[in-house]
């Protein structure tokens, strides 16, 4: 059974308004539980509109989304329980630090869910553990911490209520290529060790190639593709179509095809490195 | 001919002032030299914390510096009755969109600059269609800001800049809030403004395929210049690069590897194109 799933949700913005348009149309989708799927698709292509229909922020104006095997949107309970199954966390989260200190932050949602103190703090600790925050951070406030920890710092605050479903909607927007790498690497670990399925969305071609298991494409409102990375991946003419692009390092491999040298196919340089390898070369 | 040095710092010193109870200030810059030739296309590369927007700042007196001089176009940046015409010289474009648009009406964005500087609205309205033009957004000219793609939108800022005629514009991450094609859109129009326009653009950026477009690519580490040379010559240094928290080009790093594993490739390669050519040279005499 799918953890997370959409069956022909549809949703309108301004609606009944002369400017109602069609923000995702037909939505349908099946996410099994522990992928960690890469939501990828140009601005305006609806995938944020669309995660925030897993979690119960959005109500679609038809169709189902079905968490955990409950229609979120049955009754008030399944709602709530909904917002705790599956954790948002939105772009920019470091903008929503509102606390006096970082451990006060972290501890809000699951204080909201009227958890026990205790049961608190041994989360708010794991979570801090989880996006790699040192201990003595907890107690400054979260005003003083670096842009990359402050970041570090709102994602652990989702982590904290243990959610199911982990969407992180472009987790490393803005950040330098280290603290770009540390979020990724938080990401994929984090879904190792707990079994989470975790959702990406993303503008980084190359980002989802790394971690991703899933690939989720949208376009213009609608899933335009959905499968593993390398069946994603391989349409490169179709994905430069709905102005997406591939990794460099496949463009490499698409030439060396064009030029009657074909070695399949690579997303990431590691790999791409280690099919050259094996053709040859390595010995000279 | 020696080229025209249009930004140059002489040993600059700048801090920011800790606020009370704060340690660390970042971004310091010390003892920092630079000359930027008129119509160069120059990239400043480097982590966050590591200076590079401090020195933008310094380019237009947004800061001044604590010792040293900023000169810009022969002006001290330091000179308060200069501050208005360093301004008139440098523009820039900042990271985030939203942060920079003022007007409700595209057109009357472009037009705010100008009119600051008391032009003449006659003139006002050339520069301001020209300039929407220069950077493909004229049809947009009656439009609402916000209703605008974020790379439309920078594309907008850009062209407030080019309407007050500016001969310098430094931008700030300009596309680190875009998508793959709001990238491309203002990538496009940075080349247009440096190779039709002869503006001197000054990208700091953090995409290693944008900075492979300039003329010239500055790394900086610790408020210092660690690389300063053409692209192809700064990409090589893979090693140096990684260990300052930067990328190199996925096909740069690829030949990288390669070559790390004992496969015959140069090791000065930067695009797809020159990675594809290299592989298949080698592989097709097997």
């Amino acid at each position: 059974m799918p953890i997370l799933s959409a069956n022909g949700v549809t949703h309108l913005y301004n609606k009944g308004t002369p400017s109602q348009s069609k923000a995702i149309y037909d939505i349908n989708v099946d996410i099994e539980e522990g992928e960690l799927v890469g939501i990828i698709g140009h601005t305006g292509s609806g995938k944020s509109t669309l995660v925030q229909h897993f979690n119960g922020l959005l109500k679609p104006e038809n169709g189902q989304i079905i968490v955990d095997g409950k229609d979120i949107w049955k009754d008030k309970k399944s709602t709530r329980e909904a917002r705790f199954k599956v954790g948002l966390c939105f772009q920019y989260p470091e903008y929503q630090l509102f606390e006096e200190t970082v451990y006060k932050d972290i501890s809000f949602g699951p204080k909201n869910m009227g958890l026990k103190e205790e049961e608190i703090h041994k989360r708010v600790l794991l979570a801090a553990e989880y996006v790699g925050l040192k201990k003595e951070l907890l107690e400054k406030s979260p005003f003083d911490l670096s842009g990359g920890e402050k970041r570090r710092a709102a994602i652990a605050g989702v982590i904290a209520m243990q959610p199911k479903v982990l969407i992180l909607d472009e987790p490393t927007a803005g950040l330098d290529p280290k603290g770009r790498d540390r979020i990724l690497e938080m990401i994929k670990s984090y879904r190792e060790r707990t079994g989470s399925t975790v959702l990406l969305v993303s503008h980084s071609m190359e980002d989802v190639a790394k971690i991703a298991t899933k690939v989720l494409v949208m376009n213009k409102g609608q899933v335009e593709m959905y499968g593993t990375v390398d069946e994603v991946y391989s349409h490169s003419v179709e994905l430069r179509n709905i102005g997406l692009n591939v990794p460099q390092v496949s463009k490499v491999f698409e030439i060396l095809k064009s030029n009657g040298m074909n070695l399949g196919s690579a997303y990431t340089v590691e790999k791409a490195a280690e099919i050259i390898l094996s053709k040859g070369g390595a010995s000279v | 001919m020696e080229d025209k040095v249009i930004i140059k710092f002489d040993n600059v010193s700048f801090a920011y002032k800790a606020d009370e109870g704060e340690t660390v200030a970042t971004g310091v810059v010390d003892g920092f030299s630079l000359n930027v030739p008129e119509g160069q296309f120059l990239a400043i590369l480097g982590h966050n914390g590591c200076g590079k927007s401090t020195v933008a700042k310094l380019m237009n007196g947004i800061l001044v510096p604590d010792s040293g001089t900023v000169t810009v176009d022969g002006m001290d940046t330091s000179d308060d009755e200069k501050v208005i015409d360093v301004r008139k010289t440098v523009g820039m474009v900042f990271q985030n969109p939203d942060n920079q648009i003022v007007a409700t009406i595209v057109e009357d964005d472009v037009a705010f600059g100008p009119e600051n500087l008391g032009v003449a609205p006659e003139e006002i309205r050339k520069r301001v269609d020209d300039a929407l033009k220069a950077v493909g957004m004229y049809e947009f000219r009656g439009r609402e800001p916000h209703r605008l793609s974020g790379g439309q939108k920078q594309r907008v800022a850009i062209a407030g800049v080019i309407a007050m005629n500016t001969k310098c514009v430094v931008m700030d991450e300009p596309t680190a809030m875009l998508d793959p094609q709001g990238r491309q859109e203002v990538m496009d129009t940075i080349r247009m403004l440096n190779k039709e326009r002869g503006i001197t653009v000054i990208l700091i950026t953090h995409y290693m395929d944008e900075a492979v477009k300039a003329d010239r690519v500055v790394v900086m580490d610790k408020g210092e210049i660690v690389l300063d040379n053409e692209p192809r010559k700064v990409f090589k240094n893979v090693e140096k690069l990684k260990n300052l928290g930067l990328d190199v080009p996925q096909a740069t790093e690829l030949a990288y590897r390669l070559k790390q594993a004992g496969f015959p490739i140069a090791d000065d390669i930067l695009d797809e194109k020159e990675c594809a050519a290299a592989i298949l040279k080698v592989l097709e005499v097997k």
